[in-house]
């Protein structure tokens, strides 16, 4: 697999465009129409940022992970050398690149690694401030770990996370600490995540008191404020979370999470221990919240329907490497991996009329501690090829922004198949000469 | 502040709950314990085409908090060769009407304590008129039970991680079932049975996965070994309840494609259980929506996807986001939640929650309209209409 992959983040559906980007000196020139815009970026890094336009003809300055749009000072001016006030400055909130992390499972006496379990293995992605990635597979595939490897409950093995312009890979528990109100997480199951002894107003505000958000004395109206925009009446203040059903709950855990002001929250399969109805319900706090308050989201769900009426950008993944990234719609409309296809028709429509062809996969999901060689899916695949078996596939951006890992779309090793046939041979036929020779011992 | 609608209840209450719920329990379980003949738990079937007829069950929970409706008056029917679905949220009663059917709700506090469950049987006969007769279930006692529970009637668990035994291997605990329903059968025979029974689920190496232990497999091959099980006795109805809850989509899709199947080849009826509107629609030929104890629609699926009635079903419906459906509108959610199945009152219980409520809906529960042959719903906006017409 190539080593640098920097997946592009185009979730700006609204861009029209081409993208420029500023020179060394900070500077970029964009042309709208009849009109010129001089772009000025002033502050540490000034070099790189993406300049562009949007539908509405404002002009658009994002800054990348690694930079961040804080330090930094945007001036635009248009062709006549006047100061031009309505634009928007953004940034990539979050990048990963190449991130790994590996669960040791057996260990020499000396305590040397010598196996370990990939759970997730070089995965990179953009995120922009306001918007919303899914992380979709199927259990064991390693998005849980994903989250919570970008949140550094566990430490990487390997890639840089970039946050908000830090990079905050290798930083220690106690510097970790500056950046636990900007990352919040929201858990899966609302019934072991509340502490049962604490009251709801308590749970709520014990964060806000740690980490000194509001004064001491507005403590007590901010967390009714929080829990207002939560859908949570105000008598619930007092009360223990054993008196709530699942839906108030996760109302609980978002409002503690949305207490402390994060700018990215992880949400770790929010709706799917929650009944049709209430999962609406929440869905729709979700979005209206991102609305006001300009969340991001990771969003790490299975189920697909969810995922597709919530997110901008999706990241399917398989046995801890993504099959496939790209816009929602994009990769909806036009699914490009077969495990992405397989996905997609699995998921059963509510209605009896309709027919699919559905594609079952044959098999279950294979052990994480032993993937399989090659492309880690090609033993449940039903357009495997015999160069699946032994070589990985590179990513390939097939449309723009719409990245997917597969032979089939290689044009390098689709127009060399029978090279590759002859060396997966040559490949066998070593294996069978190994096995001989160790017989033969 | 402290409004009275909540779990609240003083000591003297509680009393009285715990006074009130002995006496129950030692009625019921006396009512068990005493002898009966054939004669006593047979009736006639009302179609000779049905499996088991379901009739005006009601299944109490004593609790501390008081006695909880579980299943309060339910009726349906479930034919031969059909797959019925059972749609509701948690907590609405689909579980407690299948465990019911089973004899297997949780006792002494647990209790049917009205309404019959007529099951098909070839052992007794017809009557005069030809109509066919049938044990009752809910009078049966337990000792014939077992000669039922597991041959003619088998139940799918939802969770194939806990409803196997660990320490036994996948054949012991295959053979068993033959071993307890046909006793002169000898251990070979029973596990070429069960090797037979374990190929026809799909499972690759039948041979290997009969030696092995539980947890050896995975989620998906755990639940074909269920559906194995449960079908090696021949039997006449499956009770499936949300066989693919815990199961991922892609094997979601296997075990739904090996339900089918199997239904169809064996011939046998399904009782499907799940919340997933959507294996529904691709499962049943009959669906029946229940919330809060209660059936508030039931038909077949083209009428319940097609022309949904109760103001429940179709929010149900709408509230599911679909893969097809914009994204950018915001969600329909119905608003608000279960009631509190402790002590409900008696009138429509979606009340609170319905977009369409009308002053009509504060009286009585509503009876079920017949809307067509095959459709039924409980709402007084149907009623009316009916009134209209005649």
């Amino acid at each position: 697999m190539a080593k640098k992959v920097k997946v592009q983040s185009v979730t700006d559906s609204n861009i029209t465009s081409p993208v420029v980007f500023t020179d060394a000196n900070g500077v970029a020139v964009i042309q709208s129409g009849k009109t010129r815009y001089t772009v000025e970026v002033k502050g540490e890094k000034s070099e790189g940022a993406e300049v562009s336009l949007l539908k509405d003809g404002r002009v658009k300055v994002k800054f990348s992970a690694d930079v961040g749009k804080k330090n930094h000072t945007v001036t635009v001016t248009d062709g006549k050398g006047n100061a031009v006030e309505d634009f928007v400055v953004s940034e990539d909130i979050l990048e990963v690149r190449n991130l790994k992390k590996y669960f040791p499972l057996t260990r020499s006496l000396f305590g040397k690694v010598l196996s370990s379990l990939k759970a997730v293995d070089d995965v990179s992605f953009t995120l922009e401030e306001g918007t919303t990635i899914g992380v979709v597979g199927e259990s064991g595939c390693g998005k849980t770990t994903l989250g919570r490897t970008i949140l550094k409950l566990y430490d990487s093995d390997g890639g840089k996370i970039y946050f908000d312009g830090d990079d905050i890979t290798d930083l220690k528990r106690s510097e970790m600490i500056k950046y636990r109100t900007d990352i919040q997480l929201i858990f899966q199951d609302p019934y072991s995540s509340l502490p049962p002894r604490m009251t709801v107003g308590n749970i709520i505000a014990e964060a806000v008191r740690v980490h000194n958000i509001v004064p001491k004395s507005e403590i007590k109206n901010y967390v009714h404020k929080i829990m207002k925009q939560c859908g949570l009446q105000r008598h619930y203040y007092d009360r223990y979370p054993h008196e709530f059903s699942g839906g108030q709950r996760q109302r609980i855990c978002i409002a503690r999470a949305l207490a402390v002001k994060p700018k990215l929250v992880i949400c770790d399969e929010p709706v799917s221990a929650l009944d049709v109805s209430i999962q609406a319900q929440i869905i729709n706090l979700l979005k209206k919240l991102q609305k006001t308050e300009g969340l991001t989201y990771v969003f790490i769900s299975h189920d697909l329907s969810v995922v597709k009426y919530i997110t901008d950008k999706i990241m399917v993944m398989y046995l801890g490497n993504v099959m496939e990234t790209g816009e929602t719609d994009e990769i909806f409309d036009n699914p490009l991996h077969p495990y992405t296809k397989a996905l997609f028709s699995a998921v059963p429509v509510p209605d009896p009329d309709v027919k699919m062809d559905r594609i079952i996969l044959g098999g279950d999901i294979p052990s994480p501690a032993n993937p399989p060689e090659g492309c880690k899916f090609h033993t449940r695949c039903n357009q495997c090829m015999n160069v699946c078996k032994f070589k990985q596939p590179q990513y390939i951006e097939h449309v723009k922004g719409h990245f997917v890992a597969c032979h089939l779309y290689d044009e390098e090793v689709m127009s060399h198949l029978d090279r590759y046939e002859k060396e997966y041979r040559e490949l066998l036929a070593a294996k069978e000469q190994e096995e001989k020779n160790e017989k033969e011992k | 502040m402290r409004n009275r609608n909540t779990n609240y209840i003083s000591i003297k209450e509680s009393r009285q709950i715990l006074k009130h719920n002995i006496r129950q329990m030692k009625y019921y379980e006396a009512l068990k314990r005493r002898k009966r003949n054939v004669e006593d738990y047979t009736t006639t079937m009302r179609d000779n085409n049905n499996v088991v007829e379901i009739d005006g069950l009601k299944t109490v929970f004593f609790t501390d908090n008081g006695t909880v409706m579980s299943v309060n008056g339910v009726s349906f029917d479930i034919p031969k060769n059909k797959v019925v679905g059972v749609v509701g949220e948690s907590g609405c009663g689909k579980s407690v009407t299948s465990l019911s059917i089973m004899q297997l709700v949780q006792a002494p506090q647990g209790q049917v304590v009205e309404g019959q469950i007529r099951f098909n049987t070839d052992d007794l006969g017809t009557d005069e008129q030809g109509r066919k007769l049938a044990y009752d279930i809910v009078q049966m006692p337990t000792s014939e039970m077992y000669k039922i529970r597991g041959k003619d009637i088998t139940m799918i668990f939802q969770e194939p991680m806990t409803s196997l035994n660990p320490v036994f291997t996948i054949g012991n605990q295959m053979d068993e079932v033959l071993f307890v329903h046909m006793p002169d059968i000898t251990a070979e025979d029973a596990k070429a049975h069960s090797i037979e029974m374990l190929e026809k689920v799909g499972i690759a190496m039948p041979e290997r996965v009969y030696n092995s232990y539980p947890h050896e497999l995975s989620g998906g091959m755990r639940q074909r070994v269920m559906i194995a099980m449960a079908l090696s006795g021949n039997p006449k109805l499956i009770i499936a309840d949300e066989p693919t809850t815990a199961l991922d989509v892609t094997i979601q899709a296997q075990i739904l494609e090996l339900l089918k199947e199997l239904q169809k080849s064996q011939g046998c009826s399904i009782m499907l259980i799940t919340h997933d509107l959507g294996v529904i629609a691709e499962m049943a030929d009959e669906v029946v929506v229940m919330y809060a104890g209660r059936v508030i629609e039931k038909g077949t699926a083209s009428d319940i996807f097609h022309n949904p009635l109760h103001p429940y079903t179709i929010g149900l419906q709408k509230s599911k986001p679909l893969i097809t459906s914009p994204s950018d509108q915001p969600l329909f959610s119905i608003p608000g939640q279960v009631p509190n199945p402790i002590n409900l009152p008696d009138c429509c219980y979606f009340k609170n929650r319905c977009n369409r409520c009308t002053e009509k809906c504060n009286g009585k529960y509503p009876e079920t309209v017949k809307v067509s042959d095959t459709h039924y719903v409980a709402c007084y906006l149907y009623d009316q209409e009916e009134k209209h017409n005649g």
